[in-house]
């Protein structure tokens, strides 16, 4: 994924720009915040959610973390490959370590841009 | 790389900041000091040490020196375990009590002489630790024996790890500390510099904890790290010390809580003659703790936090709340302290953990250490 041209959330998912299926994920300053990721727990495929609902729970050594829907729609996939290698998140974060894929029903006019979300991570 | 930032003016550095901020670590405050958390990965750090080597700074910790004719007296007063056994250059753990039996903090004693003991204390608690042990002294009748902060005076690091000798022999040669048993001392000047060798440790690796004075801390570092020692930060010393069940003072027990609750009454002799706390604590060993930390297995891999509430499985009513919880790199799964009610203490029994969110997980009661598993 380009992390450039991906949409983003103040509270630090990303989602790819377009298309009716969407991968969604943690940005690089996520991950560095939460350090080694141990474990991520995902609900029911089909789950309909608003923007804003919790989609699923990273547990990284230090803390535990909800993901939020960007958007409204429902969720379709989730990444398997993290049930055995959760550390992808880590290392990938806009690549492997995608989380899960959205049917996206909802407006995501009001999603940023990568500058915008990068200004709001500077202290 | 951007040169780090000046501390906030209430955070202290060790000697070893320049040292960590090269390695990359990530620096955060813990104890009123600015520490290493990871300089990468913690995991990866847990690991090394349990494999090979890794080295912690833990200059932030304190030590305070009774020196004095009567010096074994006054610290036998101020621990709950018997110092009499030991033989120079002998250490044990302990707690430090008061009247009412609360614990102020927990603590490594060395006998070097029978007129010399040095105790090292944690960082947080290194101002409570040295007024009530001043206190203590202040209550008692000494010929010339004097309670000494020293914390200024060291700087402290710890070498744990299946390799720790071997490190050791490239850094300072062939010595006496390769015959030294766990909980002893080595004193001396080597290269001109005074160290002081312990065979102790919050790992559970055999290893050492080395200080030296501060000014050679950075050269001390870099030999025992250019010898393949793997710097680690506070988080790894976190879920090392944790896979162990080793208390950590001020969140598994607090200034509320006695050693009988938090499963330290093996460090209390009340055999021994008089100490600080020493009546409180024969009352609640005879009628028994009102609660007792025990280890959890959490089920799942959600990681109960510090905090959550323990319910016994289906009940509404708190029983218990976690102390610790973490993720255990040895066994790959979650692991957490927490006190329970002595009914529901025992090895095997089934709890609940609340998660938040409307969430729980079940856990059971396990024996501790966590790593290497008991069954």
């Amino acid at each position: 994924m380009d992390e450039k041209s991906l949409k983003y959330t103040k509270s630090h998912e990303w989602i790819e720009p377009s298309g009716d299926r969407r991968k969604v994920g943690i940005s690089d300053h996520a991950q560095e915040q939460l350090g080694d990721i141990v474990f991520v727990e995902f609900p029911a495929e089909g789950k309909v959610v608003a923007a804003g609902d919790e989609v699923c729970v990273i547990e990284s050594c230090k803390a535990t973390a909800s993901v939020y829907a960007p958007v409204a729609g429902r969720v379709v996939a989730f990444n398997r490959e993290l049930t055995t290698a959760p550390d992808t998140v880590n290392r990938e974060p806009y690549g492997g370590g995608w989380l899960f894929e959205l049917e996206v029903t909802g407006d995501d006019s009001g999603l940023l841009d990568q500058a915008a979300y990068a200004k709001t991570t500077e202290e | 790389m951007t040169s780090a930032p000046s501390a906030p003016s209430d955070l202290k550095r060790t000697p070893l900041f320049d040292a960590h901020v090269a390695a990359g670590a990530k620096m955060v405050p813990f104890g009123g000091w600015e520490m290493p958390l990871h300089y990468g990965s913690q995991i990866e750090e847990h690991k090394a040490t349990r494999a090979t080597c890794g080295i912690f700074d833990v200059s932030h910790m304190g030590q305070v020196e009774i020196v004095g004719q009567d010096a074994e007296r006054v610290a036998n007063e101020i621990v709950t375990n018997d110092l009499a056994p030991l033989r120079d250059r002998q250490a044990l753990y302990a707690v430090m009590c008061r009247e009412d039996g609360t614990i102020v903090d927990d603590v490594i004693v060395t006998r070097f002489n029978p007129e010399y003991f040095f105790i090292v204390v944690n960082a947080s608690t290194y101002e409570k630790d040295v007024a009530f042990m001043e206190r203590v002294a202040a209550e008692m009748t000494v010929q010339e024996t004097i309670v000494i902060p020293a914390a200024e005076s060291w700087a402290m690091m710890a070498v744990q790890g299946p390799e720790w000798t071997e490190v050791f022999n490239v850094v300072l040669g062939d010595g006496p500390w390769e015959k030294l048993p766990p909980f002893h001392s080595f004193r001396g000047t080597m290269n001109g510099v005074e160290l002081i060798i312990s065979t102790t440790g919050y790992t559970g690796e055999p290893g050492a904890e080395i200080l030296c004075p501060p000014e050679d801390a950075t050269e001390l570092w870099d030999a025992f790290v250019g010898a393949g020692a793997r710097p680690c930060g506070l988080a790894a010393r976190d879920s090392l010390r944790l896979e162990k069940a080793y208390r950590l003072s001020g969140q598994d027990f607090t200034d509320a809580e006695n050693p009988y609750e938090a499963g330290l009454g093996w460090v209390v002799k009340l055999g021994k003659g008089s100490f600080s706390g020493k009546y409180a604590l024969s009352r609640i060993k005879e009628r028994g703790p009102e609660k007792v930390l025990v280890g959890l297995r959490p089920e799942g891999g959600r990681i109960p936090r510090h905090g959550a509430e323990i319910r016994a499985v289906g009940e509404p009513l708190e029983v218990g709340l976690v102390t610790s919880g973490g993720h255990s790199p040895s066994l790959h799964a979650p692991i957490a302290l927490g006190y329970v009610r002595p009914d529901l203490a025992a090895p095997g029994t089934r709890l609940e953990i609340d998660l938040g969110g409307g969430r729980s997980c079940e856990a059971k009661v396990v024996k501790t250490p966590f790593f290497p598993p008991k069954d």
